[in-house]
């Protein structure tokens, strides 16, 4: 008989169902239990509680456990892992037409919706899912939508990159959606969290950043470029004058 | 008398014995399914193979071809040449029965393929006509549909076809169409390759339409198309490039021309030769002193 594997990085494989059906079990919070018969789903039991399958006990005098299939799931695992990582993307800006590189931080955590579809990722070569494994689903899928829907905001809005963490929430809100939609079927949900998006002060930023702040002054001192030059020519005339 | 009760029913029991053993089919061979990495494996029509069993893995076919139109998808777990002209009424002695080709198909090799297409495109930008090296990573999800014409289209009518042959031919093919597909979509759409990156879902939108198009005779269809990544490679002329636009973006940010621009720096460059001959004087009253 198997007992309940005690490792923490297991969220979900399959248990002798054997070790349920001859007594009662007991599980804690955020451990459940899939019990089937025959292929299909007889029973979810949501930890704590205890498992009660007398029932199948009575049947005969001797159970066939080749018709059960019990398969434990650790939400524990999966609600322990929050992930915190960093995303480069080098792309041209929208408006500017300038290669701009930018970071990413994000936090994302994974959440299991459907216990079932979680279940029949279970194969004869795959008989653990571990955080890691689902991390492997999950990121990927993450990474993309992040990217694309930061160019998409950007895209819509016809502003500069530079102006994209202002949208951070919007932005937030659409790849939650993608990635949820992508990941439904397997089971999955992520609470995703844009801690920030910052610039890389290489030279086309610094000297883009300096012409932006440059148009800002100008405009809030209400001068142009024409006017500072002839202030400076002046200046430069009235030097010369006083040396002479 | 005692010799005609033994000698009859031995007699018996030996005709019996004879009898089974003329009957009996000539020794059946289970042969084993051809390996993973092949795709394609033909079973010779021939005496040999003739009663020859052919144990198949899940998600192996025999496929039949009669005259090159397919004939029958058979999934069984075990086939022989004999049993399936015996259930088709097929007179394996006839010349009729050469036009009959076997194949073991591999299906499960394709049934849904996932390949990643990593491909540097060098061309003239649409919009500001300078040369941009690219390098697109695309995921692309295939799906076959037409096993007959999947046959014709890959000439899969071979002794053996292995998979990675399928890739060496199918992969050109991919590579040509997604290239040619950015090219097209640039130059309808007037978009400059340095932009494709907020483009991405158009573009994929328009090279599964277009491949669908191209590969609908090869028995294969897109099912989808995902670029992962879409660098530029980092170039002299991109630099260039870098410095051209950012000069634009600051004539129009800061509302002045190249003419404004050459004028400041020629009174700086005055102004700089100035003051260094004023230092200099003072250096030497200093001196004088």
């Amino acid at each position: 008989m198997d007992e309940v594997k005690d490792n923490s990085n297991y969220v979900c494989y399959e248990v002798d169902a054997s070790y349920y059906i001859e007594q009662n079990r007991h599980i804690e919070v955020m451990e459940n239990v899939l019990f089937y018969e025959n292929g299909t789903l007889n029973k979810i039991f949501k930890g704590p509680v205890t498992i009660n399958l007398e029932g199948y006990r009575k049947k005969g005098k001797s159970v066939d456990y080749h018709e059960y299939k019990a398969y434990y799931i650790n939400n524990n695992v999966i609600s322990k892992n929050r992930v915190t990582d960093d995303l480069s993307i080098k792309v041209y800006d929208f408006l500017y037409k300038i290669l701009i590189q930018m970071h990413i931080k994000y936090t994302y955590k994974n959440k299991i919706i459907n216990y079932e579809s979680l279940v029949s990722l279970l194969s004869p070569k795959k008989n653990i899912i571990t955080n890691e494994y689902i991390n492997k689903i999950t990121k990927p899928i993450l990474v993309y939508s992040i990217k694309r829907n930061i160019l998409s905001v950007v895209k819509d809005k016809k502003i500069s990159l530079l102006d994209s963490p202002k949208y951070l929430s919007e932005i937030k809100e659409k790849i939650c959606i993608e990635v949820n939609n992508k990941i439904q079927s397997f089971g999955m949900q992520v609470e995703l969290i844009l801690e920030s998006v910052d610039f890389v002060d290489d030279t086309n930023t610094s000297e883009l950043n300096s012409i932006l702040f440059k148009q800002k002054e100008m405009k809030a001192l209400n001068y142009t470029y024409q006017e500072e030059n002839l202030i400076d020519y002046l200046e430069f005339v009235n030097i010369e004058k006083e040396d002479h | 008398m005692w010799l005609l009760y033994i000698g009859l029913p031995l007699s018996i029991i030996i005709g019996i014995i004879l009898l089974i053993k003329y009957q009996k089919r000539p020794e059946q061979i289970i042969e084993e399914s051809p390996k993973q990495k092949i795709l394609v494996t033909k079973i010779e029509n021939n005496i040999e193979n003739l009663h020859k069993k052919f144990r198949l893995e899940d998600n192996q076919v025999i496929v039949i071809f009669k005259n090159d139109t397919l004939y029958e998808r058979l999934s069984d777990n075990e086939f022989s040449i004999s049993t399936f002209a015996s259930t088709h009424d097929i007179d394996t002695k006839k010349d009729d029965f050469d036009s009959y080709h076997f194949y073991i198909f591999n299906e499960s090799q394709i049934i849904n393929l996932s390949i990643n297409i990593k491909n540097q495109i060098r061309m003239i930008d649409v919009e500001y006509g300078f040369p941009i090296a690219l390098l697109p990573k695309a995921k692309i999800s295939i799906k076959y549909k037409d096993l007959e014409s999947l046959f014709h289209y890959f000439s899969l009518f071979r002794i053996e076809y292995s998979y990675s042959q399928f890739f060496i031919d199918l992969m050109p093919y991919l590579n040509v169409n997604i290239t040619n597909g950015i090219i097209q979509f640039c130059h309808e759409q007037k978009i400059s390759f340095i932009m494709i990156d907020y483009y991405l879902e158009e573009l994929e939108q328009y090279i599964t339409k277009m491949i669908h198009t191209e590969m609908a005779e090869s028995g294969l269809v897109v099912d989808n198309l995902e670029f992962m990544e879409f660098n530029i490679v980092d170039s002299s002329e991109m630099k260039n490039f870098n410095q051209m636009m950012l000069k634009n973006h600051k004539f129009k940010l800061l509302n002045y021309t190249y003419l404004d621009e050459r004028k400041k720096q020629l009174m700086d460059k005055i102004n700089y030769k100035k003051t260094v001959k004023i230092d200099e004087e003072l250096i030497d009253k200093d001196l004088a002193i």
